[in-house]
Parts: C-alpha cells; structure tokens; sequence
C-alpha cells in the first residue's frame, strides 16, 4: 500500500523521486485503518497531500467520496493541480455557489466526486444541514476537519460554527476515519480536540520551529509613525508580503496609504468586494495575485490566514498587536518557509489593547440580550428576527448574534423551522451559563498578556513562541532581534513623511448614504410620513463624515469636544471646510441649518454657526424640538429608533429653499438625519446634505 | 463517544432511519430490522463491533438480505453523525428495541411490527404507556366531543394516561382534556413532531412533564396516508384499552385502525361509543366485536369496569373473524 501510496505521491507532485514528509505516510496509514488522527503540522508540511492520498486510495478500494470541512475559500491552485493529476474530482459546495449545488448533488449521486469542501459557517444554517448536507453526506466515507483548533473551547479563535463539528464528531461511529489538521495547537487544545475525536486518536506532532525567519518587534504609539515606517521600509523588503491589521477599517486605509506612496498595496478582509464580483472572488483574485507576486504586499485582517500557502512570502509585519501567540505564530508562520531570510516584523501601537478588548467584549452576546430576546419569544410565539426587533430595543445584529448563540446551544432554547425562531420546550428551564463565557473572556485576557509577554521578551523570540505552544525547542534561532544584531531593520522613520500620513488620517472622510425606506410600513403616528419607500422628494443627499468616532485622526479630537471642553474646537471647522472643498456637493449649497437637541444645548448650534461664517452662509435655526426624546443613541434598532424620533422635529418659522447642510455631531442609524431631512424636504427645501463630526460604525475584524 | 443514544440505537438509526425528511426506501423495515437482529445474535456480533467496521455481508445474507444494501445503509455513518447533533441539540430523546426506556408494550403487543425507532420528548417515564387509547374523526359531532371531554376527563381523575394520534379533533380534545384535569396524555404522531413539540402549549405541558410525544417517523416528517395508517396500531399497543369515539364506515384511518386492532392476535380491547346519534362505522365495528362503552355510573372505578368487561369477550373467537 505504501508503495501505492507513493507512487500517487510522485504523480502528485510531478517530482519522480518524491518523499513522504515524516509522518505523512504515517497519518494516511492511520486512516486507512479507519483511526482518527489529529496532525499539528506547521503550513507547508503537507497535509492537503495526506488527505488525497487518502482519500485516492479510499476510492480506490470501492469507498465513497471525502467530505472536508474547511474555512478556505477553495482549495490553492498548486492543490487543485496536484489532486487533478492523481484523478481526483473536487467539488465546493458554499453559501456563494448556489446556483452548482444542484450539478454538485447529482455529481455526487453518479459517484463521479471524490472530495467535497464544505465552509463550517454552513453547518449552523439547520435548514442547509437538513436539505443538501445530510442527503449530501448519505455516501461519504471519510472526514477531513481543516483547522481543527477552532473546535476547542481553549483554542484561540474557537468559532461557534465548530461547536457543531465537534458535536457531529462525537456522534459519528467509530467506523468513519477522522483527518483533523491544525498547524498551531497547544497541549490543552490538543486534549480538547481528543475529547471530540474519541480516546482512540492518533496524534502526530511535528516541530514548530521555523530557520530563517527573522523575528524582531519595533514599539512605535503613533498609527502615523508606523505608517511612515512601512511606508519606508516595505520597498526594501525581499519579494511579496502581508500586512496585518486587526480591523477592516484599517487594512483600507493603510493599503491606500501605501498606495499613495507608490507600493502596490491592497487591502484584504472579510468584506472586501470590488464592483461585479463576488467577494468570495475576489478574494480569491487577491490570494492569487500574492501568490504571482504581482502586487507587493496586502493588507490584510485574520480574514487572511487559513489556508494560504506561500512558499517565498519575504514578510509578514503586524501593524497592530495580534489577539494572542497562537494567532501570531499562525500569520507570522506564513512567511519564509522556502526562503532564508524573511521578516516576521511587530509594531505595537496604543490603540491595541483598545481594539482587543473591544473584540474581546462583542465575543458573546451579553446575558441580558439573551434573556430578552428570550422573553419576546415566549411572550410573542413565533416570529422572525425582523418581528423580534419591535419588542426589544435591540440592534438587529444583536438580535441575530442572541438567536445564533442561542441556537448552538445543545439541547437549543430555540429553534429556527419555516423561517420563524421559536422557543423549544428546553427554553422555558435554560439558563445562560455564564461561566462558560466567563471562562473564555480570561483566557483571551490571559493570551492578551502572553501576547504583551512576548513584545516584552529578551530573550529568542523563536523559543518563546515554540514554548507559548507546547513545542519543545532544541536551540535558540540565531536570528531573532534578541540572538543577533545583524540585518535588523531600522525602527527609524522620515518625520516628514509621518506629518503627511497625519494629515492622511484626518482626510479619512466617510460617505452617509441616505436612507430609501422606512423599517416598516406606516410606522409614523405624528409626523406625516406614509408608507415603507421613502418617497424620493423627501429623501437626503448623500452626505459626509469628517471623521470615524474615536479614530486616529479627527476622531478622537471631536470626542474631546463632545464629552470635555463642550465645545468643538476651529480646528474641526477648518477640517470640516476643507473637506467640503474635495466633496464639493453639488447643487451647491446655500444655507446651514442644523438637529436641535434640548440635552446638549449650544454644542451643535454653536458649532455649525461657524462653519456657516467660515463659509460665508446664513445660518438658519429653523429645526426645532418639540419633544424631549430619550437619546437616540439609546434606540438599538431601526424600528426603536425611528419612534423615538417619530413628532420630535418641528420646521419653526420660514426657511430658504434653496440646498442646505445639515449639521450634528454624531451620526450612527442615520434616521436622525433621515428624519429631518424628510421635514425640510417637505417644506419646500431642495436638496438637503447631512454633515457630521464623527461616523460612528462597528469594527470588523 | 457521546452517549445521546446507546450504540444499539445507533445501529438502528443506520438501518433503519431517513436522515432526509423524505423516507428513501431502501431503510430496512421493522420485520427486515428485526431479522438483522436475529442474525446478529446468532453470529454473536454487537452493534458496537459493526459500528466499528466490522463486516455486515453474512449477517444481511442470514437475514435473507441483500449485502449491498445493508453495507450502503452501515455507509451512511456521516449523514448520522449530522443527523444526531441536529436531533440532540432540538431536545429530542431517540429509543430503539433494545433499550431500557423503550416501551414493553410494542415489544409483546406487535412483535416483527414493532417500530425499530422511536423519536420523542416530554416525560419519559410516560412512555411506559397504558391508559385509554382514544381515537376518532377529525370532524366530530358535538354529541361525540362532549363524551370526549367527558371519558378524558374521567381518566385524568383516576389516573389513567390518555394515548391518542394528536391529530384535529378527537384526538386534541381528549389529550387536552385529560391534561386540563390534571392528567397525563400521550401523543403518538404521524408526522411533524418537531414542530409539535414548539407549539406553545405543548412546549408548556412537556416541560411540566404532564406530555410526552413520540413518533417512529423522522421528527420533521410530513403528513401522508401511509405513515398515519401504520400509526394506528402504535396508538392501541401504548394503552390498555382503546376507544372509538367516531368512525366512518368501511373507510378513513379511524376506521381501519379499529379493525386492524380487532383483528389482531391478544389485540387490546376495543370499545366503542354507541347510542342514537353515532356515526354508521361505530355500529358496524361492533358488529365486529368491539365493545358498547360502558354508560357511567361505574359501581367501582373506570378502570376496574372496563377491565371486567374485556373479560367477558370470548378472547380465541376474537381473532377469527373473517374480514
Ligand atoms: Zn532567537
């Protein structure tokens, strides 16, 4: 069988005198015993190749097809290349190809695939699982789990779509050969994942430790002084790398940031999508472009990372400071395997502890959401997440992220059947077990500090992360900041150019769509607004956001003023006037007015009084209100929102017609400006252009 | 492992069970399941060692079965591991023959017929069954719904479970009025018992512990002729006695059901509501020797008037009539 196995091995990778890497024969023979095997391998070790060795040889022997759940998008083009040369056939099955399910299915039925990929976000969709997986799986014979630490409670980015897997692990006989791959795993992760897979398991374990790999951290606060420094330093820096980022939001501004000075820069993340294209291939296009070299590095969130496989990545720099080792080990890993120098570079910065616990936080859905959305269920029946926002004052994705938490919960306290949440018989007796959240919070605080341990350490940077993973190192790198002075990168910067990249951070205007519909149909008792479309002759323009809330930038300046000084300095009028000269709205407007609040008096009058006299307009305080309102930002979704606003405005006096800004401080919902711009329409304005301070949006990872 | 259902039943649910809320057919049936049984007993092989792997063709020819189909249905170990999470995590329980929990009764009253699987929630210790059975149209008269409230309330009263279809009509106003007055019912469903269970009554009553359903069919099963017609006999065998309220004649599930229950060898005794405004099929079912409900006043209790009674039927003429 060996020899078999070998001689696939061969065609696989075109290479007549191809070897098993140790412990890959080992693993598919395993397999072929029908054992389960965990393999903690390093990225490039090999284990796509241990599961279409397998898996040829299963079918060989009359077995079905392999199903392999994996987060990556698709397999890499050299994998696809080498599963095609040894015949096998590989079908996706994903949220973003529907429309191939059906030749998938019946593909399957005639026995012609021979290894399916399925996304785990699939399997928390029930109905998915009842309607194409579980007919899907009637023939599968053998099980591959990509990334497989994500099923362990303990491991750093345990997602709850793997709750399941491990559920469906525990519950499959014995008779199923299990492949469960990682390439960062510590000893306690590896007892978890063993609790899933049954006592039996193989482990196969291999060295972490990676030669030619420069490790070396740089503390730089300032988000401008980093941006200069890479902006310097990534032109030097051998062949093609990533940047990591820990928000969406700044892997764009950063990947335009470097664009602006000359290096083929692009951001990489959860969202990203470019006009006509699937995000899904587009993220494929980046991927590829990596991989050729065409682009010189991406900017990339931990939405990069899985999967990838790049042989000579010359770099990887962390713009931020990762969640925890295991996270660093896993990006910073990517870089160098088929090189002998490669930079695994960490800036740190101020805003890191920041953003972790802000990630740390929006983990689990809080108690009380969970009781709430609970109580409505068993108060109002049945009803979908839409219905559920009327009765809690709650935002839609808190509702959803409940539901969904709720959901994974084994027996569940709800239900989703026929597109309607229920509360099941076991809801009325659940109790959130807060422990379990709590546990997880103190280990994210514990590898938060290992993280922080790590930037701190003296000394080989190699060995601390060998050790943070249970791997036993036999020696110390040579190469890190801390074994050898040689070839370390400057931690200077061009002071210059940090000005500039200032001034690039206080241009990060935000576009304020206007909002076309209401939340729901007639929702309005005061004021006279009909129907669910917004009609088009009461509708805002689109408007702009000096700033993002609490951002590097005119962020944090406008906070200050918000809730310190009470007053919104001349330098936000400057910026606020300087960015109406590149936005130039057209019509062009005439006249300033701007949402009255009884709470915070003159702070938004005053304000948008001088900018009017910066902009030489007549300032009309026209808007007026009639109603002491609970503050907006206490109103968690559209519906909530848009009540608490419904008769709060009133049009006082006359006004001018002609096209106008409309000034607050804060704009989030929008239906603030939604409202009001509806009134001003309604009499008689012409076009009206929202402009706030500061935009205040959720971060993604 | 996880131990949601014991290896038996694991094995059983590979044989036996649709994973997909359409039946495929190639399942085994309760006698073909009951024959694999016997074979694996014979050959000293356990449901763990073929949940392991071990080889299946010499039972399936023992059991005059067709080895590919059964290794096809053992291959199936992957849709099971999905199916089993899915039906834990929605709070149902899953029995299979030879388990503890799962009823006697099925096991000495229908033999080959009994279901190999039983899908369920609520209180399990109900499903040790007895009680009246109680069975009818969907659309019964009033006079019928009025002797419905009345015999389901009396059984609440002394402590007899009511067992009924959970369908419309007879069988909701029975169990409803049996737990209204403090009773247990039993629900045996055709189909849909996953939504059953989220119903918002239901949902109350199961966590009190006063309901248990239970179904031999996938949980989300649809409505059709075939599996609602098996069922009646799944009703009958968890009582002690059964009850017709209302039948048409010589047609519909209600009808067939009691006959099938007349039929059958030590079949339980069926009773039968009689007087002036019943419909023509309650006549003509105890012209087939179903017994006239005994009119209240009872000298001693409910339980013990209906246990005199089915003594007084000739038991060995029973079985013999000729349909
Ligand atoms: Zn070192």
């Amino acid at each position: 069988m060996r020899k078999q196995a070998e001689a696939y091995l061969c065609r696989a990778l075109r290479r007549p005198d191809a070897q098993f890497h140790s412990g890959q024969w080992e693993a598919i023979a395993a397999l072929l015993k029908r054992k389960r095997v965990l393999v903690v391998q390093r990225t490039g070790w090999g284990k796509s190749m241990v599961y279409f060795l397998a898996c040829r040889l299963f079918r060989d022997q009359g077995s079905g097809p392999a199903l392999l759940i994996s987060p990556l998008l698709s397999l890499m083009r050299n994998q696809m290349e080498a599963a095609r040369r040894i015949g096998l056939r590989c079908e996706t099955i994903n949220s973003t190809n529907q429309e191939a399910w059906e030749d998938v299915k019946t593909a399957l039925e005639a026995n012609e695939v021979d290894l399916l990929i399925i996304s785990p976000e699939r399997l928390s969709n029930t109905s998915f699982q009842t309607e194409v997986l579980t007919p899907l799986a009637r023939s599968i014979s053998f099980l591959v789990v990509d990334e497989a630490h994500c099923i362990s409670d303990w491991g750093h980015d345990f997602r709850p779509d793997y709750r399941r897997i491990g559920r469906i692990l525990r519950h499959m006989p014995p008779r199923v050969p299990v492949l469960a791959t990682t390439a960062t795993a510590n000893n306690r992760v590896v007892v978890d994942i063993q609790k899933q897979l049954g006592r039996r398991m193989t482990l196969l374990r291999g060295s972490l430790v990676r030669r030619g790999l420069k490790l070396q951290n740089i503390h730089m606060p300032s988000a401008a002084v980093r941006m200069a420094w890479l902006a310097t330093v990534i032109p030097f820096l051998p062949g093609s790398g990533i940047v990591y980022t820990l928000t969406q939001r700044d892997a764009e501004r950063i990947a335009s940031w470097l664009q602006r000075n000359g290096i083929k820069a692009q951001p990489y993340h959860a969202g990203v999508r470019s006009e006509g294209e699937e995000e899904i291939g587009r993220r494929e296009a980046l991927e590829q472009a990596l991989l050729k070299n065409e682009i010189k590095v991406l900017v990339a969130t931990v939405a990069l990372g899985m999967g990838f496989d790049k042989p000579d990545l010359g770099f990887v720099i962390h713009f931020q400071r990762p969640a925890s080792v295991v996270h660093y080990y896993q990006q910073v890993g990517r870089a160098g395997r088929a090189l002998d120098n490669a930079y695994g570079i960490m800036l740190c910065g101020e805003e890191d502890g920041d953003i972790a616990e802000y990630f740390r936080e929006s983990a689990f859905p809080p108690q009380k959401h969970i009781q709430q959305v609970l109580t409505v269920l068993k108060e109002q029946g049945s009803l979908a997440i839409r219905q559920v926002q009327r009765y809690v004052n709650l935002r839609f994705g808190e509702i959803r992220k409940a539901l969904r938490f709720l959901a994974l919960e084994s027996p569940a306290p709800v239900i989703f059947l026929d597109g309607k949440w229920s509360l099941s018989p076991a809801g009325a007796a659940y109790k959130v077990n807060s422990g379990y959240a709590d546990q997880i919070t103190a280990q994210r605080v514990r590898e938060e500090a290992q993280m922080q341990d790590y930037l701190e350490h003296k000394g080989c940077l190699m060995v601390f992360l060998q050790r943070a993973l249970d791997d036993k190192p036999k020696d110390t790198c040579g190469i890190c900041k801390n074994c050898s002075q040689s070839g370390l990168l400057s931690d200077s910067f061009d002071p210059r150019l940090a000005n500039e990249a200032g001034i690039f951070l206080r241009r990060n205007y935000q576009v304020i769509e206007p909002r076309l519909v209401w939340p729901m149909k007639d929702l309005f008792v005061w004021s006279p607004f009909k129907g669910y479309a917004i009609a088009e002759d009461l509708q805002a323009s689109p408007g702009r956001a000096l700033s993002l809330w609490r951002d590097a930038g005119w962020g944090t300046l406008v906070a200050e003023g918000k809730y310190q000084t009470r007053f919104f300095s001349d330098e936000l009028v400057r910026g606020c006037v300087e960015m109406i000269e590149t936005w130039a709205p057209q019509p062009k407007p005439e006249w300033i007015c701007c949402i009255p609040s009884l709470r915070s008096g003159q702070l938004v009058p005053d304000f948008a009084k001088r900018l009017a006299d910066a902009l030489q307009l007549p300032f009309e305080a026209c808007l007026v209100k009639v109603r002491d309102t609970p503050e907006q930002k206490e109103m968690k979704n559209s519906y909530h929102q848009v009540r608490n606003l419904d008769g709060a405005f009133r049009i006082r006096g006359t006004m001018p017609k002609g096209p106008c800004f409309l000034i607050d401080d804060m704009v989030s919902s929008r239906w603030t400006f939604t409202v009001a711009a509806a009134l001003l329409r309604q009499a008689g304005c012409r076009n009206v252009f929202p402009l706030a301070l500061a935009l205040n949006a959720l971060r993604n990872p | 492992m996880s131990d949601y259902v014991s290896e038996d039943t694991r094995l059983a649910l590979l044989l036996c069970a649709a994973f997909e809320k359409e039946k495929s057919e190639r399942t085994l049936s309760s006698r073909e399941y009951a024959a694999f049984c016997r074979a694996m007993k014979e050959k000293a092989v356990t449901a763990s060692e073929l949940l392991e792997g071990a080889a299946s063709d010499e039972l399936a020819l023992s059991a005059s079965l067709m080895p590919d189909r059964v290794r096809a249905l053992l291959d199936r170990a992957v849709s099971l591991g999905f199916a089993l999470e899915q039906w834990e995590s929605q709070g149902l329980w899953i029995y299979s023959v030879a388990d503890a929990a799962y009823p006697v009764r099925y096991k000495s009253h229908l033999a080959d017929q009994a279901p190999p699987l039983l899908f369920g929630a609520g209180n399990l210790s109900l499903l040790e069954g007895g009680g009246l059975a109680m069975v009818g149209s969907r659309h019964v008269d009033p006079a019928g719904e009025g002797f419905t409230r009345e015999v389901a309330g009396l059984c609440a009263e002394e402590g007899m479970p009511v067992v009924s279809g959970g369908a419309r009509g007879v069988d909701q106003i029975s169990m409803r009025t049996a737990v209204e007055h403090g009773g247990v019912s039993l629900g045996v469903l055709a189909d849909s018992l996953l939504k059953r269970t989220l119903e918002e009554e239901a949902r109350y009553l199961l966590g009190e512990g006063r309901l248990l359903l239970v179904s031999p069919f996938h949980p989300e099963a649809g409505f059709t002729v075939g599996t609602a017609m098996a069922r009646n006999k799944f009703i009958y065998a968890l009582a002690d006695y059964g009850l017709v309220v209302s039948a048409d004649h010589q047609k519909g599930g209600t009808w067939a059901g009691a006959v099938e229950e007349l039929k059958r060898d030590h079949g339980r005794p069926v009773f039968v509501r009689t007087g002036e405004e019943v419909p023509p099929g309650n006549e003509a079912l105890q012209a087939l020797g179903a017994l006239p409900w005994p009119t209240p006043p009872y000298e001693t209790s409910l339980m013990e008037t209906l246990q005199q009674k089915s003594e007084d039927i000739p038991r060995a003429e029973q079985g013999s009539f000729d349909f």
